[in-house]
């Protein structure tokens, strides 16, 4: 006679093994194709030796247009608006993304949840709202035509991300180690500077990260805000994608994505991916 | 000793004017005031107030002179609904309106027709290849739109790749006509939004307990029913929330049906920079942003309500039944 505990429970399964994976996947494989085409094509055409839009073969890759952005007067001054204006929203976004962020993770007051909605508002905002809205305000109080117009417009967006992964970064920070240096006589802002700064550090880079390339890549608002002393890359590429697409164009796309990778490979290093999404 | 004998409340500390005032000052060292003193700045100077101009603006009517040289983009004494009287009885705005909430309608079901199974793919994929893929989907939410924008052109247009390989192969005489219309439209606009619900919907699936639908198959659940009664409906609200948000943004789309689309695929979007820079007529402009805002607006009220309405239906058939 057998134990009956030896034998295992069996469980009538009925049908295939998994859910039917392959239509799912073709479908998904070819959403992420279609995502990485323009990515691949429009940096691929950065490298043509001809004068129009083809995709060169390995042996016939070229750096004349990527040579002809970098030393045309009109790109090397958009190049320098397009990263002031990124650093100055980096600055903006990283400093009102944090103390807010401080405010919602180490202080009680009433309304949080509402309020932090109300911070991610600009976010659903179709971005040619926001840059009619800031070109007739920015007009009135004298800012259009200046890069902290620019600035100030791209913080609106950069700002709530940073916001958001700060409060996930800070979330993550023990309280009993600022509680401690707190209990030990150091004063709130001491206590910020020597324990939450330090152990956070990786989340403040990786939102200013965030907001130099949402800036850097922002295009609507700087449509709307730009005026021929402001110009960034983005709107120089503008009216020649327009009318006009001729390889400079792609050298240009080309040196944007190049950076944004860059910057997003060194933010997930930092991160992991998950903490991105 | 009886507790409330004395009018206690009369002798506490802490009621008299002097304390108040200093209570006020104490309110005011309130840490989290401080804290968020930039973040409300920024939002009501740059962004509420700009919205409140907006539609001020939008109540105006431009300058009659406009030689002026653009010093001024509005006539201050002309307080009007002028503007939204003129989109409202004209034709054209009004096809521009249908054609926004039509296009937008399509692009939402396409995306989301995507967006879903590829997020259910990239759920199920090794640690490692989710990472790529997620780095994948991050970077063409974060790349330039401009970029993608003339990544397509080369990929869609007559001379581009998709024709020129197939006109080589010999498989077609003509181009086909891939640029300049409703499909590449979508196309751009599925590439600009679908990064969204893909992250939106890959996250909800990552936070659900994955035992859940093993168990509904150890319970003998057929696959497709076991993932219907738990990630489905587990995730259901997420992707709601998701549809939402692509709708969001390709009511707001304005470079896709402008670079690959034609004068009749012009969304409202398109018209606001039109009437704004291209007839120097401001006050058009700003109404017109302002009815983007209030299709978003709409769209909003009717989808908290729609359950509602769906229950009454519900209900009122069930009487009658």
């Amino acid at each position: 006679m057998t134990p009956t505990t030896s034998r295992p429970l069996k469980v009538q399964k009925k049908g295939p093994a998994n859910l039917p994976f392959l239509p799912l996947t073709l479908i998904g494989l070819f959403l992420l194709g279609l995502l990485l085409a323009p990515l691949i094509l429009s940096l691929l055409v950065a490298f043509t030796p001809e004068q129009t839009l083809d995709v060169p073969s390995i042996t016939t890759l070229s750096w004349r247009w990527i040579d002809a952005f970098f030393n045309d007067p009109a790109w090397q001054k958009g190049s320098g608006n397009s990263f002031l204006v990124a650093g100055l929203t980096m600055l903006i976004a990283v400093v009102t993304g944090t103390m807010a962020a401080l405010a919602f993770e180490r202080h009680e007051f009433p309304g949080k949840g509402v309020w932090s909605l109300v911070i991610l508002v600009p976010l659903f905002v179709p971005p040619v709202v926001l840059g009619m809205q800031s070109l007739v305000w920015h007009q009135r109080i004298g800012l259009w035509g200046n890069l902290f117009s620019l600035a100030i417009a791209h913080a609106l967006i950069a700002t709530p991300i940073a916001f958001m992964v700060m409060r996930a970064t800070l979330k993550k920070v023990d309280r009993q180690l600022e509680e401690a240096a707190a209990g030990l006589g150091a004063s709130p802002f001491r206590v910020f500077w020597r324990v939450t700064l330090p152990l956070s550090f990786p989340g403040i880079l990786v939102s200013a990260f965030f907001a130099f390339i949402i800036s850097l890549n922002e295009f609507v608002m700087s449509l709307f805000l730009a005026t021929p002393k402001t110009q960034t890359i983005s709107t120089i590429i503008w009216p020649q994608l327009q009318y006009n697409p001729t390889p400079i164009v792609a050298a240009a796309s080309a040196v944007l994505l190049l950076l944004t990778v860059v910057i997003l490979g060194v933010a997930s290093r930092l991160l992991g991916v998950k903490r991105l999404i | 000793m009886r507790e409330g004998k004395y009018p206690v409340k009369l002798y506490a500390p802490g009621t008299g004017l002097g304390f108040k005032l200093k209570n006020r000052l104490a309110s005011l060292k309130k840490p989290w005031l401080w804290l968020l003193l930039p973040m409300v700045g920024l939002l009501t100077g740059f962004f509420l107030i700009p919205l409140l101009w907006l539609i001020r603006m939008s109540l105006y009517d431009r300058p009659a002179s406009n030689s002026s040289g653009g010093s001024r983009f509005y006539d201050p004494n002309s307080f009007t609904f002028k503007q939204y009287g003129d989109i409202l009885t004209d034709s054209y705005y009004f096809t521009i309106i249908s054609t926004t909430f039509l296009q937008a309608a399509l692009i939402t079901f396409v995306v989301m027709l995507l967006a879903y199974p590829c997020a259910i793919m990239i759920h199920r994929f090794s640690a490692r290849l989710k990472t790529t893929a997620l780095l994948v989907v991050i970077l063409t939410k974060l790349t330039n739109l401009l970029v993608l924008t003339y990544g397509l052109l080369v990929l869609l247009s007559n001379s581009g790749i998709i024709n020129s390989s197939l006109q080589k192969l010999g498989l077609i005489k003509e181009p086909i006509s891939m640029f300049s219309n409703l499909f590449a439209v979508v196309v751009a606009e599925t590439v600009i939004i679908a990064p969204y619900p893909v992250l939106i919907i890959v996250s909800a699936l990552e936070g659900q307990d994955p035992t859940l639908e093993q168990a509904a198959r150890g319970l003998g659940a057929w696959p497709l029913r076991a993932f219907y009664e738990t990630s489905f409906k587990l995730t259901w609200s997420a992707t709601l929330g998701a549809s939402f948000i692509v709708f969001n943004w390709a009511l707001g789309a304005y470079i896709g049906p402008l670079v690959m689309g034609n004068p009749d695929t012009y969304t409202v979007a398109v018209e606001v920079y039109n009437a704004t820079f291209s007839q120097n007529n401001w006050p058009l402009g700003a109404a017109l942003a302002v009815s983007n805002i209030l299709l978003l607006v709409g769209l909003l009220i009717t989808i908290n309500l729609m359950p509602r309405l769906l229950k009454r239906a519900v209900q009122i058939g069930r009487t009658g039944a």
